[in-house]
């Protein structure tokens, strides 16, 4: 009988147990990252009688929550991809809106500069038209600065981003750490057997959070806790002891913030594995909407200053003075900042390549690291464009302490053609004189074998004889017994020789049949003949060589050419007796620098006499050459030794000094980061502020009937104030491609970095909404397992408190069989 | 599958928060009338759009251009009507004057008419355009083309040596006016009064013709002319080569009055050397000084002194040359005047030849009045008009070529201006193609967006007051 009462009382302790955790589901509707719990009921172990085993009523097992691991871990790399991109979104949305701002676009107001140029070679001495396009210039660099300027900003607003995420991650970390520990110690109570259910959710929203801001892998371990990796293997939480991040600044670069994280060893720097979440964006959005646009912006700025300044800078202002530079840039031209853990203290100085007009178009957007290695053979430096890591070697001229740089003698080969260099050079090394083909060749000699005269039998028979396919002596029969005897062969021999100079009579006749003939290029002699003359005539006999010609080959191959990038310098067709010496080359090669096509373009040291011949061109060269395509035999005619073809390269339109005189030292392993248009936008300026100072004339003297120049150079020394041709080449420069490898005009260049931001932020957009997709499909799915529905909770409700009513009632019915019972013996 | 309360809630905000996303972008397209108002929205047709309104803003410039080089040409065209009329009256008096039947007196009222046109020429040929330029001194146009020389009394040309060019579209440029040189003084004359390269100025012209009607006949002298303009001068001073000329000069001997009847012969002088080692001119008037001085330190000797008893006592050949400038350029003249003076250039070292136009060995021998003596007025006053007339119709010919070649650039800026007009519209066109929205599209977009939002709306509304709760 008691066994009925505690039996009602288990059901009525159960359905307690459950209304509670429904009415906490409840109470929990709202909660974020709550996951609904419920009671696990288990039949009471039963009591074995004579009847059988009776049942004991219920127990509570265990209170859980409705948790899945592998949506949860969907759901943590959703929240990193997505917070990744929608950060990364939000970025760069904000570079797109400036770049959209009618108000601070690059194009309109270069469009308005240009123009006001144009009105200034309208009118070149009207000095409202100078002070018009003065103050337009002044805007274009304003415009440059305040783009360049908002840009820095954002890049400020993000650093203060990365840093505040930092702090955040390294808050939350603690956080998990110290939830960690109550769970271990929670966990533990149980033996392991039950789970802090309300511990755990928070554990997860922890773990969610931070998914948010960075990406990390979440290991659960047995005893409840969680393990937290960033990167490939880097600890941020194990157990009770997180990690700490800390934020630094790049050697080169305050600017440039670098995350890394504290370990027993310092700190490991760890900027390049931190991916996903909003931190990952934040860092994504620098390195590949920030960085380039404001790079490309300034390398606009820079192309268009370096343009303008070559142009302005020949011209003549008002006052007949020679121009200056129009645009100048605050600080150095071109800022290398060295490394902070330099040894030695060398002055580098890096200038952009203004004399070269085609600088601007080999400006690249990125910085660069010359870092000194002393590497031997001919690597004294390597120069890394920090953008894509491309290395080249450079060899140091040093001079009064001093280093040029230039190309080293190896380049790696797949370099692309941004290299460093100015120059390239070649150097052809020993030139063996040429004898031009055929004359190596021994002349050959042979006896004509024993010719037997040819009779006819009737009138038009033929006989025919050639020389290795030179007719000799033909006859037509006038009649029978006509003949053709050694001695008309001999009669027509004096002829043939006479036509035909490469062969020579040595001794004999064909009458004598001991006829020696020579040939010059030392190929046999095939007499020849054809004949139906009715006695056939001799067949010669067999040749005798008497000398053979054993080197001779006929020449195969054309004209000894030299040539240097396919323009032709010397050429020399094999005639006979005719060589190609050094002499002859070098007296090409100087007609070709001086007056022919290669004047202005080459130089060279040395020459083929001396075997040391250097032959150079400035600027853009991709094939300088030399080629020669003699074919001969005998010598080695024109063969050239050593290296003959330079390495290809294209200036990176800005040079590079290294200065130790005075005392300075460089280390192997020091650094110096060369930046030539990451802030040239910023600190682009106007360089002059008098309107006559604008030189809008080229003072050059021309000839009034022919508009030529009346003597070359001859520049008039004083003031033309009409004179509007350096105007109009200013103003010609706008729809000039002088950017980009001369593929693009100022506006193409700046149109590239709009649609580069607008190409990527549609991306990010593009993948924001997706992104925003699967974390609703994971949320979905977590909801769907672990969230609250009211609905039920209310049918829950109604059930448990059926159970409860049910357990109330056969506790009642339990009492009113005792009391039958106590009745009866009462 | 299982919904969580609050997850369904969340789902249907998300919705509305979409749908009403969406209608704000179809709102802000409708307000601004824009398709693309980012470069996000689609990044190829925002840089369409950055070049098409610099393709746009760059040929109004050019319209710009044209019309400023019209006005121009419009002054210009003027100016050569003037200069047209003045020459055509100048012919009729010329040929007036050539009448037999005039006496001198009434020559002389035709003189004076001449003299006025004249300088009504040289008002023509310094005509300033609205900006204060004069229009025919090409690169020089703040100085008059023309103004009186002081040393020779007449007109030359003191312009610049290069006309200006206006850009009217990316590939073309037109001249907005005509040197005063080529129009008025470098023109072709087979007159004996013409210079070197046998050109003769209007104003030379005019001013013979003005001469001979006031019956006035000179013989000139030997005057060999640079061709270079030499406005500021040169300089020899850095480095310092050499830089020497030899000036040598034919004289003709001045006899005591004792032998009045001996013709002049002509006398060849020893060359006058020259050294410019060294120095430095700011203008052509220093050179000038400069020569002048060396030219009268060393008196010019007859060449070949041996038979002296041709040169009496009193025998003068001091400052037989002198130079002077001309315009901007520099001359030499002899002060013999005839057909014995003579004069020639020869380099010795240096570049000065070179730097002010002359050829070396260049000479010129000067004209008399007349070959014959004794000299017959009549005779040298019709050949002096008669050439006159003849470079009058050259002078007509050259002015109306200018007019021409006016008339044609004139032609060519309206031929550029409705092209570039045509291609404004068309790239507005394409511009507002690339650009402009869609409205019709936009509205109904618009109305869909806003019916979508609304039954996100109710739904939410409905399926919110659905709960068991309310049951219990």
């Amino acid at each position: 009988m008691s066994g009925l009462l505690a039996t009602s009382l288990s059901g009525l302790m159960a359905a307690q147990r459950s209304l509670e955790t429904v009415q906490h589901n409840i109470s929990n509707v709202n909660t974020d990252g709550y996951s609904r719990q419920r009671v696990e009921q288990g039949a009471a172990a039963a009591q074995f009688t004579g009847d059988g085993y009776v049942g004991q009523g219920v127990n509570v097992t265990n209170i859980t929550r409705s948790y899945d691991q592998f949506i949860n871990k969907q759901l943590i790399s959703s929240l990193s991809a997505f917070g990744d991109v929608d950060h990364y979104h939000q970025l760069a949305t904000s570079v797109d809106n400036i770049m959209a701002d009618p108000s601070t676009g690059i194009a309109p107001v270069m469009q308005r500069f240009f123009n006001s140029v144009n009105e200034v070679a309208n009118d070149p001495s009207s000095i409202p038209a100078r002070q018009v396009m003065l103050s337009e210039a002044n805007n274009l660099a304003e415009s440059f600065n305040t783009m360049s300027g908002r840009f820095e900003a954002i890049r400020t607003q993000n650093n203060t981003d990365i840093a505040s995420k930092v702090d955040d991650i390294n808050s939350l970390a603690r956080s998990i750490a110290d939830l960690n520990s109550q769970i271990a110690a929670s966990v533990g109570q149980t033996q392991g057997l039950k789970q802090p259910n309300d511990l755990m959710d928070k554990q997860d929203a922890l773990l969610s959070k931070l998914a948010e801001i960075v990406n990390v892998s979440v290991v659960p371990q047995k005893d409840g806790t969680s393990s937290v990796f960033i990167g490939n293997g880097q600890a941020l939480v194990l157990q009770g002891g997180a990690a700490a991040f800390t934020v630094t600044q790049n050697q080169f670069d305050p600017n440039r913030l670098e995350i890394g994280i504290k370990t027993g060893n310092g700190n490991v720097d760890v900027t390049g594995q931190i991916t996903g979440g909003s931190l990952g964006g934040a860092l994504r959005f620098r390195d590949e909407v920030l960085d380039p646009a404001q790079q490309k912006l300034g390398r606009v700025a820079a192309g268009l200053a370096m343009q303008v300044n070559a142009i302005h800078k020949n011209g003549f202002d008002l006052s007949g003075t020679a121009g200056v530079d129009l645009f100048k840039f605050a600080g150095d031209a071109v800022p290398v900042v060295p490394g902070s853990l330099n040894k030695g203290n060398a002055e580098v100085t890096a200038s952009f390549q203004s004399a070269n007009p085609l600088a601007a178009g080999s400006l690249d957007f990125s910085d660069y690291n010359l870092k000194y290695v002393n590497a031997g053979s001919g690597v004294d430096y390597t120069l890394t464009r920090i953008r894509d890591n491309q290395v080249i070697n450079l060899t140091a001229t040093t001079v009064g302490g001093v280093s040029t740089l230039s190309f080293a003698a190896t380049q790696p080969a797949n370099f692309d053609p941004t290299a460093f260099a100015m120059t390239t050079s070649i150097s052809p090394g020993t030139f063996t004189a040429a004898v031009s083909s055929g004359m190596a060749a021994v002349p050959r000699q042979e006896t004509i074998g024993a010719f037997t005269a040819a009779v006819s039998s009737a009138a038009g028979e033929i006989f025919n004889m050639n020389i290795d396919g030179i007719a000799f002596q033909s006859k037509v029969s006038a009649f029978g017994g006509d003949t053709v005897t050694g001695a008309d062969l001999d009669a027509a021999l004096p002829a043939f020789l006479t036509a035909n100079p490469g062969y020579k009579q040595v001794s004999g006749s064909f009458a004598t049949n001991d006829l020696v003939l020579k040939k010059l290029n030392g190929t046999a002699i095939v007499p020849n003949i054809t004949s139906n003359f009715v006695t056939t005539p001799g067949a010669l006999a067999a040749n005798t060589v008497n000398i053979a010609g054993s080197a001779a080959v006929a020449a195969t191959g054309g004209p000894f050419t030299l040539a240097v990038d396919g323009l032709q310098i010397y050429s020399e067709a094999p005639a006979i007796g005719g060589t190609v010496t050094k002499g002859e080359l070098d007296a090409a090669l100087n007609t070709f620098l001086t007056t022919g096509l290669g004047a202005g373009k080459y130089t060279k040291t040395g020459s083929f006499a001396t075997n040391d011949l250097v032959l150079s061109k400035s600027g853009m060269v991709s094939n300088l050459t030399i080629t020669s395509n003699f074919s001969g035999v005998g010598s080695n005619p024109g063969a050239f030794s050593g290296s003959t073809v330079g390495a290809a390269a294209i200036p990176t339109g800005f040079d590079i000094k290294v200065d130790v005189s005075g005392g300075r030292t460089l280390s192997v392993g020091d650094q110096f980061v060369t930046r030539p248009t990451y802030s040239a936008a910023q600190r682009m300026e106007v360089n002059i502020d008098d309107p006559k100072k604008i030189a809008a004339a080229t003072n050059v003297e021309v000839d009034p009937a022919t508009g030529l120049p009346v003597f070359p150079g001859s520049i008039i020394k004083g003031p033309m104030p009409s004179d509007n041709r350096n105007a109009l080449l200013l103003a010609g420069l706008e729809t000039k491609s002088s950017m980009l490898g001369g593929n693009a005009s100022f506006d193409d260049a700046y149109g590239e970095i709009v649609s580069g931001v607008g190409t990527l932020t549609r991306a990010a957009a593009l993948g924001s909404s997706a992104q925003l997709t699967l974390l609703n499909q994971a949320k979905g799915s977590r909801e769907s397992l672990a969230g609250v529905n009211l609905d039920e909770e209310a049918a829950n409700l109604i059930k448990f408190q059926q159970a409860y009513q049910a357990s109330a009632q056969s506790i009642s019915v339990a009492k009113s069989l005792f009391e039958t019972l106590i009745g009866a013996v009462r | 599958m299982r919904i969580s309360t609050a997850w369904a809630q969340q789902v249907n905000v998300d919705a509305m928060n979409n749908r009403q996303a969406e209608l704000a972008k179809a709102q802000q397209q409708l307000s601004t009338g824009l398709r693309v108002s980012s470069p996000a929205d689609d990044p190829a047709a925002a840089v369409k759009v950055l070049d098409l309104q610099g393709t746009i803003a760059k040929t109004t410039q050019f319209q710009s251009n044209i019309s400023t080089t019209r006005g121009r040409l419009n002054i210009e065209e003027s100016a050569l009507t003037t200069a047209d009329n003045i020459l055509s009256r100048a012919k009729e008096l010329t040929m007036q004057g050539m009448n037999d039947s005039m006496n001198s007196s009434d020559r002389l009222s035709l003189k004076f008419e001449v003299d006025q046109l004249i300088q009504e020429m040289a008002g023509v040929a310094n005509t300033k355009n609205a900006n204060g330029e004069f229009i025919f001194s090409g690169d020089l146009a703040t100085v008059p083309a023309f103004a009186v020389s002081p040393t020779t009394g007449q007109y030359v040309y003191q312009g610049g040596s290069q006309q200006r060019a206006l850009q009217i579209s990316s590939t073309r440029q037109v001249a907005d006016g005509d040197l005063g040189f080529n129009v008025f003084e470098n023109i072709q004359s087979s007159s004996p009064a013409a210079d070197e390269n046998g050109k003769r100025s209007i104003f030379n012209t005019l001013q013979a013709l003005s001469d001979g009607l006031g019956a006035t006949f000179k013989a000139t002298p030997a005057v060999i002319t640079g061709d270079n303009f030499l406005r500021y001068g040169m300089d020899y001073s850095n480095p310092l080569p050499p830089t020497t000329f030899n000036l040598v000069a034919n004289a003709e001997k001045t006899l005591p009055p004792l032998f009045p009847t001996v013709p002049p012969t002509p006398v060849a002088l020893s060359p006058a050397s020259i050294d410019l080692t060294g120095k430095k001119f700011t203008g052509v008037e220093d050179v000038v000084s400069e020569i002048n001085k060396q030219l009268a330190a060393a008196p010019l000797l007859p060449a070949d002194l041996t038979p002296n008893t041709s040169f009496p006592a009193g025998s003068n050949f001091g400052n037989a040359i002198q130079a002077r400038s001309n315009g901007n350029k520099i001359e030499f003249v002899s002060v013999a005047t005839g057909a014995v003076s003579n004069l020639s250039i020869n380099n010795t070292s240096g570049n000065f030849l070179t730097d002010a136009g002359f050829s070396d060995g260049q000479s010129k021998t000067g004209t008399d009045v007349s070959t014959t003596l004794p000299v017959q007025i009549d005779q040298i006053f019709q050949k002096q008009l008669g050439d006159v007339l003849t470079d009058l119709d050259t002078a007509l010919n050259s002015v109306l070529q200018a007019r021409t070649s006016v008339g044609v650039r004139q032609n060519v800026l309206d031929n550029q201006e409705s092209q570039n007009d045509k291609f404004v519209l068309d790239t507005k066109q394409t511009l507002s193609e690339t650009q402009d929205l869609d409205y019709s599209e936009a509205i109904s977009r618009f109305q869909l967006q806003s019916t979508a939002l609304q039954a996100a709306q109710q739904t939410f509304a409905k399926v919110k007051g659905l709960s068991l709760f309310n049951y219990l």
